[in-house]
């Protein structure tokens, strides 16, 4: 870590290091956790019968450490890297805040994970943790927010580039968004039970206005931060549009947060807030097609490169798929089609588009850029590693997304479906006992989505021991370089 | 005029903008539904949970079955056909956190209540498959024989009471003895069912001399849907008058 | 954080190390008293890191 014929850097990097390490780290934890639930949902078995284990217990563990954990560690590593270079800055706050952020969210994610797994739970979706642990996370959010400004604000560069503004306005949503949406009172201040401010048709409008914004704001405007600076950096290319960056980010920030009602159609939840939460999900589309159009057009004149640089090709590939859930998510936020898909696997199905398709493969590419120019090597181990990721992790994607639209328009026809005496046509259990075989693919596509990710880890790992593999180049027979 | 660049070259007036313009949203579709009188219509019946019925609702939050079983009716022909009548805001006016749920691996369970023996419920904790051969459950066979631990029974409810829920002083008083006697064949429940009218009374689990945590959840699974009368309902009255003028 | 800055932290965060501490000890459930133990651990962890970090040597962090 500290070769003696480094120069010294201007910057923190030890820090943007340690998240580096926790997010992959913290994402094999997700993907395995993933791969457990569906294992039990395909044989329940694997729920073994004990209360640490069962479904309901884990599920929360792979969704934050999915989002929180692995998300949240790319966000990190990233921003921070980010905001000094494009700041020509160091870190506010210096090196001791920086250490005092990094193991801070760490003890933030072990309180959360361990907690779920012992039954500590406040029953909301992406919001799980109690109260305790939500104050810890309260200060360490601060902390980063202190960073990350004080870094902005002491910029020698005058202009802020376009990947802070998506940063900045994904930390300050966040922190508006958890506080809102977990107002609780604690039964004792030495206990870890605490109930809820609010409650029925008002609880539920807070927890899926905070629930769609994680999304919008953990998953998509902290990662359009990565897309805006490591797609150019990698493509060695300019952004496509500065105007374009401007119209959709304040589009985007804006008409995200109406978004939340969608979830909750048809419910107890008043009609003019679903009609709102319907027609600004559908308008969502445009702003993130912007996104995703000035992402994809910044290949533009380089489109050769992801022959040979499968490290462009995640990154780009992410962007695809970023365009494909922000179209299908409006698609799901209309009223008639969501009377189909809500509470089926199609919902599943949607959200892992994003999260491997969209979230995964964005942050897999920046870790890519990073951990050679982190460990101060002079590229990854294996290009080819990196090849083989990529299939893998794509076809798992493909394999994920196929059944749960299958079993989920499936499940959605069947509930509603009527004999020609006008009887229901199937019990629940029917329902369910169909699903098995999306399910065992399901958990097929899961495995090699964790494959590939091993493959990374150990790629990533060699490449900071400073290893070089002997391996063909890629598209060799037409280029000379890889 | 507001140009652009002055929120690309101040850091400060671009965290501003960004919270001004995050906020709107949010506001419009909150803050109503708290002033909007009509958000939660007055309903006959609905109560707040017993001590027994509010110790199993927290099982069910810890178990995290809200993440397989939704509690929200909605009103289609088929659903309402197959659950009951679709689900109402006041019945869920009471529900720190509301559990309304957004995933149906398993049936709803917004009317579940008095649906099944307690003996098929326990039977299905138990082992699911054991009834439904095609669920894919998780056993709950361990809560069977785990004593209840809800000592600060009488804490929580002054807790539910800060955030706005009903309990008199007299239910406060009362939360430990109603926790054991709903749950206790041989109890005098008279003065428990007047308090929480519609509770279900007696042994849930099989098994009379404990009070364990088997009998909270079935307890709490047996009042689901249970509150309100619909057959008392009268289209004719469709105007019904708002819920204490519009703060909960 | 420079100079007395790293003092300050560092008292700080001994100070919710004890609260830890105490938490753990009075705490009505086992997960809460987890909780106060990985407060302690924390701030022990972090107090020892920035010694580290202020007695290192000045190189590339």
């Amino acid at each position: 870590m500290s070769d003696a014929a480094v120069a010294i850097s201007p910057y923190n990097e030890r820090v943007i290091r340690q998240f580096t390490i926790a997010c992959l780290f913290w994402g094999v934890v997700a993907f395995l956790v993933g791969v457990v639930l569906a294992l039990q949902l395909a044989f329940p078995i694997f729920n073994l019968g004990l209360e640490w284990t069962s479904f309901g217990r884990l599920r929360p563990v792979h969704t934050s450490a999915a989002i929180f954990a692995f998300g949240g560690n790319a966000l990190f590593a990233t921003s921070l890297y980010v905001v000094q270079r494009t700041c020509r800055a160091r870190l506010f706050g210096g090196d001791g805040l920086a250490e005092f952020l990094f193991w801070g969210y760490q003890l933030f994610i072990v309180l959360a994970a361990s907690g779920y797994v012992l039954g500590i739970t406040e029953g909301r979706e992406y919001a799980e943790p109690e109260w305790y642990t939500d104050l810890w996370l309260t200060v360490v959010w601060v902390v980063y927010l202190l960073i990350f400004l004080g870094t902005l604000i002491k910029r020698k560069e005058p202009h802020i580039y376009v990947a802070n503004w998506f940063y900045l306005a994904f930390i300050v949503t966040v922190a508006i968004l958890h506080i809102g949406n977990n107002i609780s009172i604690p039964v004792s201040l030495l206990g870890t039970k605490s109930y809820s401010l609010f409650s029925g048709v008002q609880d539920a409008m807070l927890q899926w206005w905070y629930g769609h914004n994680a999304v919008g704001f953990f998953l998509t405007a902290g990662f359009l931060g990565i897309m805006y600076y490591f797609v150019p950096k990698q493509a060695n290319r300019p952004v496509y549009s500065y105007r374009l960056s401007v119209v959709h980010f304040w589009s985007l920030i804006f008409l995200y947060i109406w978004a939340g009602p969608h979830h909750l159609h048809y419910t107890a939840l008043p009609d003019w807030t679903q009609t709102l939460g319907m027609t600004f999900s559908v308008m969502l589309w445009m702003p993130s097609w912007g996104g995703m159009i000035n992402g994809l057009m910044t290949l533009s004149g380089a489109w050769d490169k992801l022959r040979t640089d499968p490290v462009l090709r995640f990154l780009v590939t992410s962007v695809g798929f970023y365009g494909m859930s922000t179209f299908e998510g409006p698609v799901m936020s209309i009223r008639a089609v969501n009377s189909l898909s809500h509470y089926t696997d199609w919902t599943i199905g949607h959200v892992h588009s994003g999260a491997l398709g969209w979230v995964a493969f964005v942050s897999f590419g920046a870790m890519y850029y990073l951990v050679p120019k982190l460990w101060h090597r002079e590229r990854v181990y294996s290009i080819r590693m990196i090849e083989w990721h990529f299939w893998l992790a794509t076809i798992g994607i493909v394999l994920y997304i196929v059944p749960m639209w299958i079993s989920g328009i499936m499940q959605g026809l069947m509930w509603r479906a009527y004999d020609e005496l006008g009887f229901l046509q199937f019990s629940f259990a029917e329902t369910v006992a169909a699903m098995h075989p999306y399910y065992v693919v399901r958990l097929g596509a899961g495995v090699l989505f964790l494959t590939g990710a091993l493959i990374m880890v150990y790629n990533l790992w060699r490449t900071a021991r400073g290893d070089i593999r002997t391996e063909a180049k890629l598209g060799a027979a037409a280029t000379a370089t890889a | 005029m507001i140009r652009h660049e002055h929120f690309e070259t101040n850091s400060i007036v671009l965290l501003i903008g960004i919270i001004l313009t995050v906020a709107i949203g949010g506001l419009v579709e909150i803050v109503p539904l708290f002033t909007i009188g009509e958000t939660i219509e007055k309903v006959d019946g609905v109560r707040p949970y017993s001590p027994l019925e509010l110790a199993g609702r927290n099982i069910y939050i810890r178990e995290g079955c809200y993440l397989c079983h939704s509690q929200q009716i909605r009103p289609f022909r088929d659903e309402v056909e197959r659950y009951g009548h679709y689900s109402l805001a006041a019945e869920s006016m009471y529900d720190h956190p509301f559990q309304w749920g957004s995933k149906r691996t398993g049936p709803d369970l917004a009317r579940v209540g008095g649906k099944y023996s307690n003996d098929w419920h326990v039977a299905h904790l138990m082992d699911p498959r054991s009834v439904v051969p095609e669920s894919i459950m998780p056993s709950y066979a361990f809560m069977a024989s785990r004593d209840l631990n809800f000592p600060d029974v009488a804490d929580h409810l002054k807790t539910l009471r800060i955030v706005g829920v009903p309990y008199t002083q007299d239910d406060i008083d009362n939360a430990m003895a109603d926790l054991k006697a709903q749950a206790d064949p041989d109890a005098d429940t008279t003065a428990l069912l007047k308090r929480y009218p519609k509770a279900a009374t007696g042994d849930f689990d099989g098994d009379p001399k404990r009070l364990t945590e088997m009998d909270a959840l079935v307890a709490y699974l047996q009042v689901l849907g249970r509150m309100v009368d619909f057959t008392t309902y009268r289209p004719e009255y469709a105007n019904p008058e708002p819920a204490n003028g519009g703060t909960q | 954080m420079n100079g007395i800055g790293k003092w300050i932290g560092g008292g700080v965060l001994s100070i919710l190390g004890l609260i830890g501490l105490g938490i753990s000890a009075h705490a009505h459930d086992l997960a809460f008293s987890l909780f106060g133990m990985l407060l302690f651990f924390f701030a022990i962890v972090i107090v020892f890191r920035f010694i580290t970090l202020a007695t290192a040597p000045k190189e590339n962090l």
